[in-house]
């Protein structure tokens, strides 16, 4: 229950490196965003969302910081960082690779 | 991971460390935050604030399981936690104080053993020289003889490619004389690059230059011992055999030469040595007849592996063997080794099936230390079952009750280990009080160095971590697996519990069955020995080893003195004879031996004997053929020999074998009239089976260092101190190192198997006496848990009696179970047992027979107290139980 089932191993890190590309944000927004993208497809379930953002903060791809916010309120804000942007890239290109040869293999015209 | 991404992530790591508090805060905060705004969101969609909150919090799959993945994600937990279970592990171990000590107890036993084991195993086999870059010693031997010629030693070293530095040694037994007394020691005659060879710094001094000057160097502890560290002794003269050398160094305190366990006293060069022996000096450079085999030590180059450095030397060999005086026999390859333990062969293969048993015992040792232990762990387990399902249900998990369980069990197996240390140091102790018993000549010498260094220890760290696997695992296994509701609701089977405890006692008591086993087959071989006859007379004899040598004596004149010696000992009252010899048979170092054949025969190795006229009368041992050793047996006369019973029968398959000739010697043989045959004696040790050996007249192989017998008509002590002055009479070079009645001597020459007898036996009962405390529990636990049922039999009519034999059947099973796994491990041991026992089977039936008796009667009384228990059981309180 808590691994998202129908998402490929170390998938999610690289979907949050991803997001957190865009801009800083707080984990809330986060997970606003994720759901917004992949259009409920990619169920994340926020139980393995923070242990997954704090694994990245502690691999030092992501920082936090603490800051106030448009309305005011105290939040946790992710940014990535120089480390992370490679490895984002590393995981991306993996990922194309990856995903190409897959389609590539299901696309094959049936006899 | 790459390098530098593991500096980033440090700080990191550090910073949730030790700012564990702040770490948590916020991450309470970030989550609080979170439902926060997930609350709002699902209120903006229409809920009520009290629905929006829990779908809020579901959606987190509980606040307290998600921050303990947050933390687990930033793997400080594993140490927070181990220090948490520490902690708690040693609270635990506090509060049931009866148990720790039991436990720890066993496992000091267990671990105390192996430590001894290992030291020995280390001291033998695996240590490296202590010298610098140790790998790159090596020792050169051919087949199984690690002794070359000198000119051959030289040609390796001249002609060699692959060796920094190659050196040669000799150790002998030898004499050091202080002011007031001289000392039998060992010393090593050794090439001038001896040390540079080895690569060591003197402690004070030098070393030497050159072969030919008469200089020596002492070793640490004879310079301690016998000229009480005197700092000024470089330069002062010392005398050993006929030499007086001046000392240039002394050697370090850790090195004590390429004998171990034998220790080097001292260093001579090899040239001045051989001087001494006229004959040796001037074969010391025939290759044909090397009068001297030393041992070749070679350092390698840097980066040459020892195949490469042996075929380099068999090049070299094959080269030698061309040149005149050619040899056409084959000889083996020679091979380059890495010294390991200790450098010489000999006693390397003397050392290893003594290792290999006490492996093998004390492995079983610390096995059943560890079952016990595990058992112990069990029936707490049992205890805690409540303790332990409450925090699985507070969130515990499986994993982490796990761990922290073995946390408990390292922490015991810790203290485990370190009472073994103590115990360690204690049976070293006794070991060194064995040795102290040692007959003079040896123990001068011998000095096995099994006192605690780093790797013992590191050996100990690694056998912690094995008794916490083996008594740890299975035992924590099984209590964190258990069906936690129905603990909670007061149910749970213990069944598979028993039964685990069951089996491991069968095994504890098959272990304990066949260290008895062996202890009984040493002790019945022990026994053997004292009753074998040794084939000589033994009371009322008296020996005293002498030594006598130039510039006082030359060959011709000391060979006068013995006779004379001889002679004037007769004359004495209270002696009826007198006779001379080499050594006495029997003795701790074993006979001498040497190549003997019919000429036409190969040669094989036989024990020989150099004995005078008069030994035969003296000693009583029956002449069967032809005539004894004469004074007319001179230096200059033909060689002749007395050969055993089994020596005849070995070379020419019958009896009467007077006037054939034999040839004996290894390198250059000597053909020698073979005068009379004499009974078989023992030789080497009482259990042995008559030997091939022969006797040599002392005239004919005569060496200062000879053993006077006496045979006196009063106890031999009391005749002691008259024989000691006639011996050494008025002459100031005449040396006695070991005055004993003969009979002391033949009790001292089975020490050795009386140890091991000793050791197998302690072991064999403490084992006994841990599986019969582990029985009692078992049986007890038994009958506790049948209490209802034994009631309600009781109230239906059965007899006491049938209640007793109940209860009793329950440990007599696992006790024949065990009995007969001991059977059948001892008899696996056989081939290895054999080895120690000399001649007695190791199936003995009789050894058998006991100990399974022995272990029976033992069961009986662990079963006897809880049957008695249940037999008296009142039936109305029995039934109303719980």
């Amino acid at each position: 229950m808590s691994k998202p089932s129908d998402l490929v191993q170390g998938t999610l890190d690289m979907l949050l490196l991803k997001i957190l590309a865009l801009e800083p944000m707080n984990g809330f927004a986060v997970s606003q965003r994720l759901k917004q993208v992949s259009g409920d497809v990619l169920q994340v379930s926020d139980g393995s969302l923070y242990p997954a953002l704090h694994k990245l903060e502690q691999e030092a791809w992501i920082t936090a910081e603490w800051k106030t916010s448009e309305y005011g309120r105290r939040a946790k804000y992710y940014s990535l960082t120089r480390l992370g942007r490679r490895q984002l890239e590393k995981e991306a290109d993996n990922w194309g690779r990856l995903s190409s040869a897959i389609s590539r293999v299901i696309t094959l015209k049936e006899a | 991971m790459r390098p530098e991404h593991w500096l980033f992530t440090i700080p990191l790591r550090l910073r949730s460390l030790f700012r564990w508090a702040q770490a948590d805060q916020e991450l309470d905060d970030e989550l609080r935050d979170h439902l926060e705004r997930k609350t709002e969101e699902y209120v903006a969609q229409g809920m009520t604030e009290t629905e929006a909150h829990r779908r809020a919090r579901l959606d987190l799959g509980g606040i307290e399981q998600t921050k303990e993945k947050c933390r687990d994600a930033r793997r400080v937990n594993l140490i927070q936690d181990f220090v948490h279970d520490l902690h708690f592990g040693l609270r635990m171990l506090r509060k049931s104080p009866g148990f720790t000590v039991l436990a720890a107890l066993c496992l000091a036993l267990g671990t105390g053993v192996n430590t001894s084991v290992f030291a020995l195993l280390d001291f033998t086999m695996l240590r490296p020289l202590p010298v610098p870059e140790p790998n790159r010693m090596t020792l050169l031997s051919r087949a199984s003889d690690d002794r070359f010629s000198y000119p051959d030693y030289l040609a390796y070293r001249d002609r060699g490619q692959t060796f920094a530095a190659l050196a040669a040694s000799f150790p002998t037994e030898s004499s050091l004389d202080t002011n007031e007394q001289s000392h039998l020691i060992s010393a090593e005659a050794v090439s001038a690059n001896y040390f540079e060879t080895m690569g060591i710094a003197p402690f004070i001094g030098r070393w030497f230059t050159d072969e030919g000057e008469p200089m020596a160097v002492l070793s640490y502890s004879a310079w301690r011992n016998f000229f009480d560290g005197d700092p000024s002794i470089l330069g002062k003269r010392v005398r050993s055999e006929t030499q007086w050398y001046t000392v240039i160094g002394v050697a370090s305190p850790g090195f004590t030469g390429i004998n171990a366990p034998i220790q080097t006293a001292i260093w001579v060069p090899l040239h001045m040595w051989a001087r001494q022996y006229p004959q040796r000096a001037e074969h010391l450079l025939d290759r044909a007849d090397p009068s001297l085999r030393v041992m070749v030590l070679g350092r390698l180059e840097e980066h040459v592996n020892p195949s490469e450095a042996a075929a380099n030397l068999n090049a070299v060999d094959a080269e030698l063997r061309r040149e005149p005086p050619a040899t056409s026999e084959a000889v083996a390859p020679l091979k380059v080794e890495i010294i390991h333990g200790t450098p010489s062969p000999f006693s390397r293969s003397g050392a290893a099936s003594l290792d290999i048993l006490f492996v093998v015992v004390g492995s079983i040792v610390l096995v059943i230390a560890c079952v016990n232990v595990g058992n112990l762990l069990l029936a707490r387990g049992s205890a805690r079952q409540r303790e332990l399902s409450v925090r699985a249900v507070l969130g515990a998990g499986r994993g982490r009750l796990l761990r922290q369980l073995l946390v408990e069990t390292f922490l015991l197996s810790l203290l485990g280990v370190a009472g073994g240390l103590v115990l360690n140091q204690w049976s070293n102790h006794i070991l060194n009080t064995a040795v102290d018993a040692l007959p003079v000549e040896a123990r001068v010498a011998i000095h096995a160095d099994l006192s605690l260094d780093s790797r013992v220890f590191l050996f100990s760290l690694g056998l912690c971590f094995l008794c916490t696997l083996l008594c740890g695992v299975l035992p924590a296994g099984r209590a964190v697996r258990r069906d936690v509701y129905s603990i909670l609701k007061g149910g749970g089977t213990p069944g598979d519990r028993v039964r685990l405890r069951q089996v491991s006692l069968v095994a504890q008591v098959g272990l304990s069955l066949t260290l008895l086993l062996c202890a009984g087959l040493f002790l019945r071989s022990i026994y053997r020995m004292r009753a074998a006859e040794p084939g000589f007379a033994v009371q009322h004899r008296l020996y005293a080893l002498t030594y006598i040598s130039a510039p006082e004596f030359t060959q011709a004149s000391g060979l006068q003195f013995y006779e004379q010696t001889i002679e004037r000992l007769r004359a004495l009252p209270g002696i009826r004879n007198a006779a001379v010899t080499r050594f006495l048979p029997l003795m701790i170092t074993g006979a001498e031996t040497d190549c003997i054949s019919t000429g036409t025969t190969s040669p094989f190795n036989a024990t020989f004997g150099v004995i005078s006229p008069s030994f035969l009368t003296t000693m009583q041992i029956p002449l069967l053929e032809g005539r004894d050793f004469t004074a007319d047996d001179r230096p200059s006369s033909p060689p002749v020999v007395l050969v055993s019973q089994a020596l005849a029968q070995h070379l020419w398959g019958k009896a009467d074998v007077v006037g054939q000739h034999v040839q004996f010697g290894c390198d250059n043989p000597t053909t020698a009239e073979v005068v009379g045959v004499v009974r078989d004696t023992k030789v080497g040790s009482l259990g042995e089976p008559p030997q091939a050996h022969f006797y040599r007249p002392f005239a004919q192989r005569y060496t200062g260092l000879a053993t006077v017998v006496v045979e006196t008509s009063v106890d031999p002590a009391s005749a002691a101190r008259a024989v000691s002055s006639l011996i050494r009479g008025e002459s100031s070079g005449v040396r006695i190192y070991d005055l004993q009645p003969v009979a002391t001597q033949i009790e001292r020459s089975y020490w050795i198997i009386r140890l091991e007898t000793t050791v197998l036996l302690i072991l064999g009962l403490l084992a006994l006496a841990l599986a019969a405390v582990g029985l009692y529990g078992v049986v007890a636990f038994h009958a506790a848990q049948r209490t209802q049922e034994i009631g309600l039999r009781i109230a239906l009519g059965a007899t006491p009696g049938e209640i007793h034999r109940l209860i009793l059947l329950r440990g007599m099973k696992i006790t024949l179970a065990g009995i007969l796994i001991g059977i059948a491990v001892s008899a696996g041991l056989a081939p290895l047992l054999a080895r120690f026992l000399s001649g007695l089977s190791p199936v003995d039936p009789l050894t058998f027979a006991v100990s399974a008796g022995l272990w029976i009667g033992v069961a009986l009384l662990a079963c006897y107290l809880p049957a008695r228990r249940a037999m008296r059981l009142d039936p109305m309180v029995a039934l109303r139980y719980e």
